[in-house]
């Protein structure tokens, strides 16, 4: 296989697909990235096992990609990244050999690396008339950021380190949970599948492979296929696929957890609030639970914290709106910060049972993106 | 003392606190094993002399309270980790059990 390239289109197309070359693994053709040459396109994939990245570049202006000889070949990721990245010239010409050398040339630069046999490398799953969905790229990107980061990181119960993904009619829902707190955000998604029949299904992906898909969403209205089979699910964006394995297991009713009603509700700006939070989190960030207690009194929020060693700190914010009975409750700082930042700017809501119960946090005016919290008992 | 005698002592001890480091840290584990499983002795041997009082079945109420019990004493009540020690703070799914 022989062709050439200008050097940014094939360092961009490897950086794509790096995130999903093995790190730690037995097999050493898991650690390449596999080059496929058409007469008409390059191929970079990267395959772990449990993440998929694929990339398609067809040949045009830009790119300047010049096909001489089709062929395949899987090459050393770690080195064949960074050899790419540094190349002197602009354009790059790649020359494998019949014993899997490949001759990388640019400027006056050549490398010669080892390659593996391209029919070593692992077949991606196949989706053969798979549900599928539509959103577009930002919203994609906005219900993840919503969630996954209250996605537990303990393999203890290996579905709660995942995010559920559930289809329901002309709807998409992401929850993710680790027991002490839960996101929940919904959206409406466009049904493009032939048959209707991915209404009410639902699928658990692993949090860490949706992170790295955040970072190959681009920031725009561009249409994102989704495809699920019962084991693996597929992102479609542009000329990128992204596969990954699906978490086995039953995802835990979290419709239950949502307290149906609540006792008091009290009304401020999101910033206002988090502002506050993080000044008084300055006081409990060595203890392990980062305790910070919010009092709602008459028409007043009062956000404190303490430290036997450290000292104290106290701080009023105006409210918008309350409505229901005064109490005391505390939480773990770190938990409702994040919560805030996962929320839309403006007012927010915060919705209360008690000092012993689980609390709300929402936008205003929808409840699209839900927030739930477990307080921390004070004894 | 040379340097060379003395620099192999500071290395065997440097051998010796890693092992005892190790060895602490199992140590911990086996704590809280076996704090797991007394608790689970304790609720079951209760468990049994209550039913075997009461002649029958234990009603819904005391099972509750025994529960609620549990979870106040630092353990999981939640079908996700039934009977394992609570570390992080309260669990929602604990929590949603004991309102229900």
């Amino acid at each position: 296989m022989r062709f050439q390239i200008r050097q940014p289109a094939i360092a961009d197309v490897v950086q794509t697909v790096s995130k999903a070359v093995a790190v730690r693994t037995t097999k050493p053709v898991l650690t390449g990235i596999l080059l496929e040459l058409t007469p008409q396109s390059l191929t970079a994939t990267a395959y772990d096992l449990e993440l998929g990245i694929q990339h398609v570049l067809n040949a045009d202006d830009e790119n300047g990609l010049e096909i001489l000889e089709v062929g395949s070949i899987v090459l050393p990721a770690r080195y064949f990244t960074d050899v790419i990245r540094k190349l002197p010239g602009d354009t790059v010409s790649v020359d494998i050999q019949n014993n899997y050398m490949a001759t990388i040339r640019s400027g006056s630069a050549e490398f010669h690396l080892h390659g593996i046999d391209a029919a070593e490398f692992p077949q991606l799953p196949v989706f053969r008339q798979a549900h599928s969905v539509q959103l577009p790229s930002r919203l994609l990107g906005e219900l993840i950021r919503s969630t996954a980061f209250a996605a537990s990181n303990l393999p203890v119960r290996p579905v709660l380190t995942g995010i559920l993904f559930e289809f329901e009619a002309a709807a998409v829902r992401l929850t993710a949970t680790d027991g002490l707190r839960l996101a929940t955000r919904v959206a409406s998604a466009e049904d493009a599948s032939e048959t209707p029949e991915w209404t009410s299904r639902s699928a658990i992906l692993p949090g860490k492979s949706v992170l790295e898909l955040l970072k190959i969403l681009p920031d725009g209205e561009q249409l994102v296929t989704l495809q699920f089979t019962d084991t693996h699910s597929l992102f479609q964006v542009g000329d990128t696929s992204f596969y990954t394995r699906l978490i086995d297991g039953v995802y835990p009713d979290t419709k239950r957890l949502i307290p149906p009603s609540y006792r008091t509700e009290v009304r401020v700006q999101r910033e206002l609030l988090h502002d506050a939070i993080d000044r008084a989190a300055l006081i409990a960030r060595d203890r392990e639970n980062h305790m910070v207690r919010l009092e709602v009194r008459a028409e007043d929020l009062v956000v404190s914290s303490s430290s036997p060693e450290v000292g104290n700190v106290s701080e009023q914010v105006g409210v918008e709106h309350k409505s229901g009975d005064d109490l005391l409750i505390a939480f773990n700082a770190r938990y409702v910060l994040e919560a805030l930042r996962a929320l839309p700017a403006g007012v927010v809501a915060v919705r209360l049972n008690g000092p012993n119960q689980p609390f709300v946090l929402t936008s205003a005016e929808t409840d699209d993106n839900l927030q739930l919290i477990s307080p921390v008992l004070i004894r | 003392m040379d340097k060379q005698s003395l620099f192999v002592q500071v290395a065997n001890l440097e051998e010796r606190i890693g092992e005892l480091y190790v060895e602490l840290g199992a140590l911990k584990q086996k704590i809280v094993e076996l704090l797991e499983e007394n608790q689970r002795l304790l609720r079951e041997n209760e468990f049994l002399s209550e039913s075997l009082k009461a002649g029958g079945n234990p009603d819904i109420g005391v099972g509750m309270g025994n529960l609620k019990r549990i979870y106040d004493e630092g353990f999981h009540i939640c079908s996700m980790r039934y009977g394992s020690l609570r570390t992080e703070g309260e669990c929602l799914f604990c929590l949603s059990f004991i309102n229900r």
